[in-house]
């Protein structure tokens, strides 16, 4: 059995009366590169800062490198590396005073590693926070989340506003300084296409609860899309699995997850004549999921 | 955790406000230092200190603002929060630097003031406003940085926590008026005591809500505020708290209000022994807090309409309006002062003084005794067309005449017979012109009378010197002088404030004085009413002073505070005269002020009112 880097179990948030998170149940293994899927709104940045120890959840709780979040607060932020969403840092301080005055909250700040870092981002040490471009801006948020070296590293939405570019740019800089040194990553994002490449791992969170949660690879081999003609009278809510149902012109395409030969047979019995079988990528699949009318919206 | 790069963080992050609030606190005592040292007298600040100072509460909550606002931004504080920062010793870090810093600010006026005085001023420096005037603004900054401070942790918008902050500090002040602590007067409650209850509330008020925000950002609270209703609780509160000190200006109850009947020259109520004798026609009765009139004679246009004339003379009569009543038995008589003159260019050349008493026979006031008075007359010139000093006072039995330097005793035990029993011509030393220094020990020259009580001539001569008025003379109805457990005491009023000054001794010339306690007028005071240098008098240890549409109560018992009971005001109204009544109730004789853009059939009106003393 893998060990867990970070475990989140029945976890309820909520702002006043809406409630965010309904029973969020999570294992991250440990030395993965975890993509944290979701949309916009659907609870992300939330488990991640009840993650952290910022907020106190209503129920369940949340364990980060064998540390209970919210009862050793302090010691979790000590071995975690955080970077949020569009992180603001104080403008006024310039780039080598910003992370100096961060390294006073480590006492086990490594300033060789940071300087590396300063020299790999490309980071002008005297420019004032302000001054930076936007990748400039989470280059420097990532070096402040990484130069005491964690263990754990939290990434919320960390190229939001980048150009395409940037983005590319940046994550190259992720996978080079964590995937190496073995360094756990959860990594949360609604750009799947920018995790797809780099997680290992995925797990898929709609209206406050984990609706899916496996590792890329299986995910990918699992969910997969039929094209067929389908014959009268046939529901596809009935079938097993079922995620999505589209009508193309004569042809109906069919995403259905845990796909196996006997799913495959029952679909090839709903076909008028032979069917085509399509892999999916991780975009599509997480669109099946979160938005798959599950057959119910077409039965013919 | 690194406190020093904490520390230096926060100074940085911090020194552009410091600068700009230093720049703005210094702009007046600079500015008056420079219009000083331009018209010579050296670069010095004294009166624009504590107006600037006064801004101190303000701009300390700015920077409490400006303290934590970097630091509470959604984004930064997620940021920040997610470091492992220690938040208590983070914000405690955070609150003392900008506290601190506050303090030094609101100092630099105080010390630029007093190391300019002390360099430049030869005067020296008023000790009264180190001791007064400085440590109230600065505990109440201390106070409204800790509020803002806090409100901003809470609310984290720079504008309506600094609005919040402001006005719970407004709110805890004007508490204890609110609370039934018997807190009447601002200035000697508050600024003149050694704080009390005020420093209680401060210290507390500014130690909770430290606390308050320690929690606060511990736990990440955070109240969405919205504009629209938080500018609706300022108005209601705004509304609270000019009600509250409307109270401090409005608060002696009327129990009476009576119209009466309009009348030439100004109402007066003068007192007759044991009752107020309105207008020289009618006594005042008072049943029950009602006011009615019963006229003293059955014709109420009677007069004392009897004052021979001198061909070719003018007349100066005392009183110059009312009268001195003395009952003898089931009498009254009235005693009045004429003193006849001719002009001669613009001199005045005095001839005859007489002291007359008038009985009333049933109907109407007739003359009944003459004294002829004129040997006091010394110096029968005038040169500037004045009017000469002629006052008289009614001590037991005696009455006591003052004509120029010269003093008549005369027996008024059967006011139908006057007999001088002392005459001292001439004898009244020239005192010292008003001090200019209050603060120094000075002299009054003592009436030279032997008929009367050391305590009756103390009081005269200190009447003479400072109640006296050419215009408006109340030497026989009132007294400036107040004694109380053998302590001798009189009180000036000024346009900034109230003086107490204790006579510490005498000899057989002078009696000597010193200032002993001052109470200054507030901003309030001086607003609704322009002076009180005239109509003020001292009675059963309580000072009142009024002047147009105010008066005030004062409480003058203890030698070291005066502090107000009660201020009564009447917008459009002027106070022609007071009474004060046996039982303590206060009678006002008032005109409405017409305003003369409109056109009203009863274009003037008078009334009486009977007022509460208040305790």
């Amino acid at each position: 059995m893998t060990e867990s880097a970070i475990t989140i179990e029945g976890l309820h948030f909520s702002y006043g009366r809406k409630q965010v998170l309904k029973g969020v149940d999570l294992e991250v293994p440990k030395g993965s590169i975890f993509g944290f899927l979701g949309r916009n709104g659907t609870g992300k940045t939330t488990t991640i800062k009840t993650l952290l120890g910022l907020q106190k959840p209503l129920a369940g709780r949340c364990i980060i490198g064998g540390l209970d979040s919210f009862t050793q607060t302090l010691e979790v932020r000590r071995r975690v590396g955080f970077m949020a969403e569009d992180q603001q840092m104080y403008g006024w301080m310039s780039v080598s005073r910003i992370i100096k005055w961060v390294a006073g909250f480590y006492p086990d700040w490594d300033d060789k590693f940071a300087d590396e870092l300063i020299e790999i981002l490309r980071l002008p040490k005297n420019t004032k926070v302000k001054a930076l471009s936007k990748g400039q801006n989470s280059s420097l948020a990532l070096l402040l989340a990484l130069g005491h070296r964690p263990d754990i590293v939290i990434l919320d939405d960390p190229t939001l506003g980048l150009d395409p570019i940037a983005r590319k740019d940046f994550l190259r800089h992720v996978i080079d300084l964590l995937q190496s040194n073995g360094v756990t990553v959860f990594f949360s994002s609604h750009l799947l296409y920018e995790i797809e490449p780099v997680a290992d791992h995925i797990a898929i969170l709609d209206k406050g609860v984990i609706i899916k949660a496996s590792k890329t690879e299986q995910l990918r081999e699992s969910v997969r899309k039929f094209v067929l003609t389908p014959i009268s009278e046939t529901n596809f809510s009935q079938l097993p699995g079922i995620l999505d149902v589209l009508k193309v012109g004569d042809n109906v395409s069919v995403t259905i997850e845990d796909c196996n030969e006997a799913k495959r047979t029952q679909l090839k019995g709903m076909s008028a004549n032979s069917m085509t079988e399509i892999a999916l990528n991780l975009d599509e699949i997480f669109e099946a999921y979160v938005i798959g009318n599950r057959g119910h919206e077409l039965s013919v | 955790m690194r406190v020093s790069g904490i520390i230096h963080q926060q100074i940085c992050q911090l020194k552009w406000h410091l600068l700009a609030c230093l720049g703005l606190i210094m702009v007046l005592p600079i500015e008056e230092a420079v219009v000083n040292l331009k018209a010579g007298d050296g670069f010095f600040s004294t009166n624009m200190t504590f107006p600037a100072i006064m801004f101190g509460p303000l701009l300390a909550g700015l920077i409490a603002c400006a303290n934590v606002q970097g630091d509470l931004n959604e984004k930064r504080y997620i940021f920040w929060r997610s470091k492992p920062a220690n938040v208590k010793l983070l914000i405690s870090l955070k609150f003392f630097i900008g506290l601190i810093s506050s303090l030094i600010i609101l100092a630099c006026p105080v010390v630029f003031a007093f190391l300019s005085n002390i360099i430049w001023n030869k005067e020296g420096i008023d000790r009264m406003f180190f001791r007064f005037y400085v440590p109230l603004p600065i505990l109440v900054a201390i106070m409204t940085y800790s509020l803002c401070f806090a409100s901003n942790v809470l609310v984290r918008k720079t504008a309506r926590a600094w609005l919040i902050g402001m006005l719970m500090g407004c709110l805890l002040l004007v508490l204890p008026f609110m609370l039934p602590l018997d807190y009447k007067d601002f200035v000697s409650d508050v600024i003149f005591l050694p704080f009390g209850f005020y420093l209680a509330i401060i210290l507390v008020a500014s130690a909770a809500a430290f606390v308050f925000a320690l929690y606060a950002a511990q736990h990440d609270w955070h109240l969405r505020t919205n504009l629209k209703g938080l500018l609706w609780v300022v108005a209601g509160l705004v509304f609270v708290l000019m009600m509250l000190f409307s109270s401090q200006i409005a608060n002696i109850k009327v129990l009476h209000e009576k119209e009466i009947e309009p009348s030439r020259g100004r109402f007066r109520l003068d007192n007759a022994g044991d009752s107020i004798v309105f207008q020289g026609q009618s006594y005042i009765d008072i049943d029950k807090n009602n006011i009615s009139l019963r006229n003293i004679s059955d014709n109420p246009d009677d007069r004392i309409t009897y004052m021979p004339r001198m061909k070719d003379y003018s007349v100066q009569i005392y009183p110059r309006s009312g009268r001195l009543y003395k009952k003898a038995g089931n009498d009254v008589y009235s005693l009045v002062i004429y003193a006849y003159y001719r002009r001669e260019g613009k001199a005045r050349v005095y001839e005859k003084v007489y002291l007359r008493s008038y009985g009333f026979s049933g109907k109407s006031w007739i003359p009944v005794c003459e004294l002829d008075i004129s040997d006091c007359l010394t110096n029968r010139v005038n040169f500037i067309s004045v009017a000469m000093r002629i006052a008289m006072r009614l001590i037991g039995n005696k009455v006591v005449t003052c004509v120029n330097d010269s003093y008549i005793v005369v027996d008024a035990t059967n006011p139908g017979e006057l007999k001088r029993i002392e005459t001292k011509l001439d004898v009244l030393k020239k005192g010292r012109p008003f001090f200019h220094n209050r603060q120094k020990e000075f002299a009054i020259p003592l009436v030279p009378l032997e008929e009367i009580g050391l305590e009756e001539r103390i009081k005269l001569s200190i009447d003479l010197k400072y109640q006296y008025r050419s215009f408006k003379s109340a030497i026989h109805e009132s007294s400036v002088v107040d004694v109380y457990d053998d302590k001798i005491a009189f009180f000036l009023v000024t346009h900034e404030d109230i003086a107490r000054f204790d006579v510490t001794h005498w000899d057989k010339e002078k009696v000597y004085c010193k200032f002993s306690a001052a109470r200054p007028f507030t901003i309030l005071e001086v607003m609704t009413t322009s002076h009180y240098s005239d109509g003020t008098f001292v009675k059963n240890g309580k000072l009142y002073s009024f002047l147009n549409d105010a008066l005030m109560v004062f409480d003058i018992r203890s030698n070291r505070r005066i502090r107000r009971l009660g201020h009564f005001v009447r917008m459009n109204y002027e106070i022609e005269d007071m009474a004060v009544l046996e039982d303590g109730k206060i009678l006002l004789c008032v005109r409405r002020v017409q305003d003369p853009r409109k056109s009203s059939p009863n274009k003037r009106k008078w009334y009486l009112y009977l007022l509460e003393n208040p305790q």
